[in-house]
């Protein structure tokens, strides 16, 4: 540790020396001096410590059980074994969010939770979450959801333990037309992973999508809208596509196309058309949502317009069932119990 | 031998204290579901408080009285049975809910208070300005926008924390005892909600005040949850002085009172004991 202590939760200043923003350390407007990094006095004096949670809410996995008698289980992403422990128990349901950087991905799951805290998901309520703070770091812009560049010093960082660790967000949502609950775990995968899945067929990382219940790939409106960006999202889409339906095979889960900012672009449905026809040539079905997570100025779309019908057909979209007795590679190296195990590896 | 042990949790001004307080007379006048079998020794907490509500006041956070932690030990009658157990607001001003929800860290011995305690009541205020508010679509996309640009202290929202709260329970309440335990959700100066509201009971108001808290309410399976409405004079002895005249007009254990939802709609009851009642196994009249 160096002694440093940052306000931007982000900031791996206390592990690296490094300042998450390129300042030099002394003059970043973030660090913090010896006495505020300790907590308020008050805190001090009833004997309660407080932790420096910014790791935690980092996304770094929790990988330490709580100490007896101390500690409740933290409400932050959820680290890969615990994820893999509830999902066991809870027969959760993993969705992969995968898509360009910018394509909305944050701001889907963010909306998502808004219309759960104001009771306005159509046909959903809010059950439970054991990452309710991280959800909440998301809306108040305290954490982002691997949306944009992750700093170099983040990266260099991550590197140092072979790999980041998924972290997960869980969100369990019960259905109103049948009461039933879901349990939804969706891995925090950073940007740069779907990249690389295109460009270098970088599958490793991503196999346990095979397990998963289904799979977002998210698509900024505007871009297949805007003349400039068309062709290379149509072409960048594709490739996603035929890389998920290469690296899954049979075991390709339900994949939904959710094309974001409806509030400022709604594709052409000629457009649409061609990127479920060329879907359809890769073995992909795709189902096709379009979303406004958010409103922009003179927008007649609300924000939050298009999840519950998201969320709505990812629950009720049965997949081909899976064959009874799969081949010994149908998962990867790994058996399916193990599958969360082999995420960020 | 204790019997029961309820534990009050409760962020800063939910009133938690000013309950407490004011069950101590309800208890020892003998005519509610429960009845206070004999006068514990050290009761002086109470006995000072309770001069605050005799004199037409709330209990605040400036006094010194509201600091630190409050246990009382009862032993009390329930139909034929007597009981003994403890009620115990293990922080009064609150501020320890406030810290646990964020850190998800609890000293010790507020760890084994709720681990061992046979059930739980959890303060929420109506209409309080200390509420936070969700964030909407506006705020959020603007806090969102600024995303490591500054150091964002916007408070979490009152139901987050609350859910936390639940949370702790759901892991720690009662984990020593087997069947399921119960929880009372006490909503407080329930005289500020309008008709509409009040008519709609407490646990619609929690499903339009507090949605998340509303789903989680119904997903704790391993406890049975209550939800009561609860005006503890029966009006607001701040901000009304007609009522507060009315107030030093009656007798003061005809003040107060309480609501829960029933299959026949909403009840209104003036016996302050119920809730404890039912939480130490008791069953709530349903007319």
């Amino acid at each position: 540790m160096t002694g440093y202590r940052c306000s931007n939760e982000l900031c791996t200043v206390a592990q690296t020396g490094v300042c998450v923003l390129n300042h030099a350390v002394d003059e970043c407007p973030n660090i913090l001096s010896e006495e505020e990094g300790e907590g308020d006095e008050e805190k001090k004096e009833s004997g309660i410590s407080v932790s420096d949670t910014t790791l935690n809410s980092l996304g770094n996995p929790v990988l330490e059980a709580p100490v007896q008698g101390r500690r409740f289980r933290p409400s932050a992403a959820l680290g890969t074994d615990e994820a893999a422990d509830m999902m066991r128990r809870r027969r959760g349901k993993i969705i992969g969010v995968l898509g360009a950087p910018d394509s909305g991905k944050t701001a889907s799951l963010a909306s998502l939770y808004l219309l759960l805290s104001h009771g306005r998901l159509t046909g959903f309520s809010f059950a439970s979450s054991r990452s309710l703070l991280a959800l909440d770091d998301l809306v108040h812009g305290a954490r982002e959801w691997n949306d944009g560049a992750i700093p170099d010093q983040m990266t260099a960082h991550t590197e140092l333990g072979a790999g980041r660790a998924a972290a997960y967000l869980h969100l369990r949502i019960r259905r109103d037309r049948d009461n039933e609950a879901f349990d939804l775990f969706i891995p925090d995968l950073p940007g740069e992973w779907s990249t690389s899945l295109v460009d270098s067929n970088r599958t490793d990382r991503l196999e346990f999508l095979r397990g998963a219940h289904a799979i977002w790939v998210m698509v900024d409106g505007n871009s297949l809208v805007a003349p400039e960006k068309k062709m290379n999202a149509l072409h960048r889409t594709k490739g996603l596509l035929g890389r998920l339906a290469a690296m899954c095979g049979e075991a390709l889960p339900a994949v939904h196309l959710v094309i974001t900012r409806l509030d400022t672009a709604s594709p052409e449905q000629a457009t649409i058309d061609k990127i479920v026809e060329d879907a359809e040539k890769l073995g992909v079905s795709l189902k096709i949502h379009q979303i406004a997570s958010f409103t922009s100025k003179g927008s007649t779309v609300a924000g939050g317009t298009g999840l519950s019908e998201l969320i709505d057909g990812t629950l009720d979209f049965v997949a081909d069932p899976l064959p009874l007795w799969p081949p010994a590679d149908f998962y990867g190296t790994r058996n399916s119990l193990r599958l969360l195990e082999g995420a960020g590896q | 031998m204790t019997d029961f042990k309820i534990v009050m949790l409760g962020t800063p001004e939910t009133g938690k204290t000013s309950f407490f307080v004011r069950l101590w007379p309800a208890l020892a006048d003998g005519k509610g579901a429960l009845t206070a079998k004999a006068t514990p020794d050290d009761v002086k907490y109470v006995e000072e408080t309770l001069t605050h509500l005799h004199s037409g006041a709330f209990p605040t956070r400036t006094d010194k009285s509201t600091e630190g932690s409050l246990t009382v030990d009862l032993e009390i009658q329930q139909g034929a049975a007597v009981r003994s157990g403890a009620m115990t607001i293990p922080d009064m001003s609150g501020e320890i809910w406030q810290n646990a929800a964020e850190s998800g860290e609890l000293p010790d011995r507020w760890m084994e208070a709720i681990e061992g305690a046979t059930g739980a009541m959890i303060f929420v205020r109506a209409h309080s300005s200390l509420n936070v508010q969700p964030l909407d679509w506006v705020n959020s996309a603007a806090l969102m926008s600024m995303h490591g640009q500054t150091d964002n202290n916007a408070a979490r929202a009152t139901q987050v924390v609350l859910c936390e709260l639940l949370r702790f329970l759901e892991e720690k309440l009662a984990s020593q005892i087997v069947g399921r335990a119960r929880i009372a959700v006490m909503i407080t100066a329930w005289d500020l909600v309008n008709e509409a509201e009040a008519a709609n009971g407490p646990r619609s108001f929690i499903t339009q005040q507090f949605p998340l808290v509303s789903g989680m309410l119904k997903d704790l399976d391993r406890f049975e949850i209550e939800v009561f409405g609860v005006s503890v004079v029966g009006g607001d002895l701040e901000k009304d002085p007609e009522f507060k005249t009315a107030f030093f007009a009656q007798d003061f254990n005809d003040t107060g009172w309480i609501v829960f939802d029933t299959l026949g709609g909403v009840l209104k009851k003036s016996d302050l004991t119920l809730p404890v009642a039912w939480l130490v196994g008791g069953g709530l009249p349903q007319e």
